[in-house]
């Protein structure tokens, strides 16, 4: 089963985020990085195929508006490199995260270039790793589509994304080293 | 006394799987349902190696009447019912558990229990009745509200589905009871279909998956649902009990003032 929502607002710093969105009744806000989404990939035993992670592809275009729509376009993208026309400048990264439980929650920090490298932090609550006794429980994966812009031009680009587990969101106490996924794609 | 007016038929509690060349132990159960005489489904749950915490358990019920298709809805129909549910209950545990009340849980306990458990264990919204998965929704705009766990959102054609995934710190271990239930078109309570019990453990996951065709005893069902509703309330019962709670708030800060 699928369920897509955005990060909830967890702090006024979230307040000018312009982001919502609304599926199977879930009303959620916007993240600091205000034009990023994650959609919730429901675990299911049952799933043929559910997505492994973690994982990272770059996009061409703008990043579907539909979890149906993501999780496609992330199992296309992951085994292949993006090249981008020249002059492209609209390109989005998918980033399929940890496994995480029920109350969980994610957001994504604003990305940089550093150079040709895109480096991007994704912050999770686990209460996993916060031992936090759960009865009825269904965990799920998440998956952030990232926009990214400033793509510099001809050549090679490497996006980075870091998932890092912290005590509470946006800027908890770390409880792991984060867990590290890397694409490269090709500007043409 | 509680009823079970279903025949239950249960067999292989556990199974062994041959993978990669090496036995490794699987758990997985699976109950004929029969209602009044005559077969209606299959209750089947398998061990599941998934999730966070090292494992959990899914499956479901699923209808073996009507149609073809089968469907739940002719299930039902066949045992005089409107809809399925599951009632769980926490038989043993090694943690503590705090309901959103505040109060502190002992075995046997409904899970999940009444509206949840404390939000600084886990802030997710649940009912008031106590059936696993939730019979409504709140009101729009709730925090937490994960409508995943909607009996809506786990239903098919044909099947009612069961998923759980608990989790603990490092050593915690759960066992749970969990019966198929039928009930009203209301939500409230009509019968038990049979049930299973199992096992988790951090990192080690689900094992002893065990059937039985009994329904739960006084003190696993009638004893400790005294806090939960009956019936899924209707809109115009909510705006009766908002509109008390507002003249009683009101009252109160008149007092005050």
């Amino acid at each position: 089963m699928l369920e897509s929502r955005l990060i909830p607002a967890l702090y006024p710093a979230m307040a000018f985020a312009t982001v919502s969105a609304v599926l199977y009744g879930c009303a959620l806000a916007g993240p600091p990085e205000a034009s990023s989404v994650v959609y919730r990939i429901r675990y299911d035993a049952q799933a043929a195929d559910p997505i492994a992670g973690p994982g990272v592809a770059v996009v061409a275009g703008a990043a579907p508006a539909d979890v149906s729509g993501a999780e496609r376009l992330y199992r296309t993208a992951i085994g292949s490199p993006a090249r981008l026309p020249a002059g492209y400048f609209e390109a989005a990264i998918l980033a399929a995260g940890p496994m995480l439980d029920g109350p969980d929650q994610v957001v994504a920090m604003p990305g940089a270039w550093h150079g040709r490298r895109f480096e991007v932090e994704v912050r999770h609550t686990s209460a996993n790793l916060s031992g936090k006794p759960l009865l009825r429980n269904v965990p799920w994966r998440p998956l952030v589509a990232i926009p990214l812009t400033g793509i510099p031009a001809g050549g090679v680009c490497e996006v980075v994304v870091r998932w890092q587990p912290v005590e509470s969101l946006p800027d908890g106490k770390p409880l792991a080293q984060p867990l590290v996924s890397t694409a490269s794609f090709q500007v043409e | 006394m509680n009823t079970m007016r279903r025949s239950v038929w249960g067999f292989a509690p556990a199974m062994a799987m041959l993978s990669l060349g090496a036995w490794e132990p699987a758990w997985a159960a699976t109950l004929a349902v029969n209602c009044n005489g005559n077969p209606v489904g299959t209750i089947t749950v398998n061990a599941s190696a998934g999730g966070a915490g090292g494992g959990g358990i899914s499956g479901g019920f699923t209808s073996s009447v009507g149609g073809p298709p089968a469907t739940l809805a002719a299930a039902a129909a066949a045992c005089g019912e409107t809809e399925f549910n599951w009632y769980q209950i926490v038989t043993s545990a090694n943690n503590t558990y705090v309901d959103r009340q505040g109060n502190t849980l002992t075995p046997p306990f409904v899970d999940p229990p009444l509206n949840g458990l404390a939000t600084d264990i886990d802030p997710t919204w649940a009912d008031n009745m106590p059936w696993y998965y939730d019979m409504y929704s709140p009101p729009a705009g709730t925090p937490n509200f994960d409508s995943g766990y909607l009996l809506s959102n786990n239903t098919t054609s044909s099947t009612l589905n069961f998923s759980d995934y608990p989790n603990g710190p490092a050593g915690a271990t759960v066992s749970f009871s969990t019966w198929l239930v039928s009930l009203n078109a209301d939500g409230s309570f009509q019968a038990f279909d049979g049930g299973f019990s199992w096992t988790w453990t951090k990192g080690t996951g689900v094992t002893n998956i065990t059937t039985f065709n009994t329904a739960p005893t006084n003190a696993q069902y009638a004893n400790i649902i005294g806090g939960f509703a009956y019936a899924v309330p209707e809109p115009s019962s909510l705006w009766l009990v908002a509109l008390g709670v507002g003249f009683v708030l009101a009252r109160r800060r008149r007092r005050v003032g």
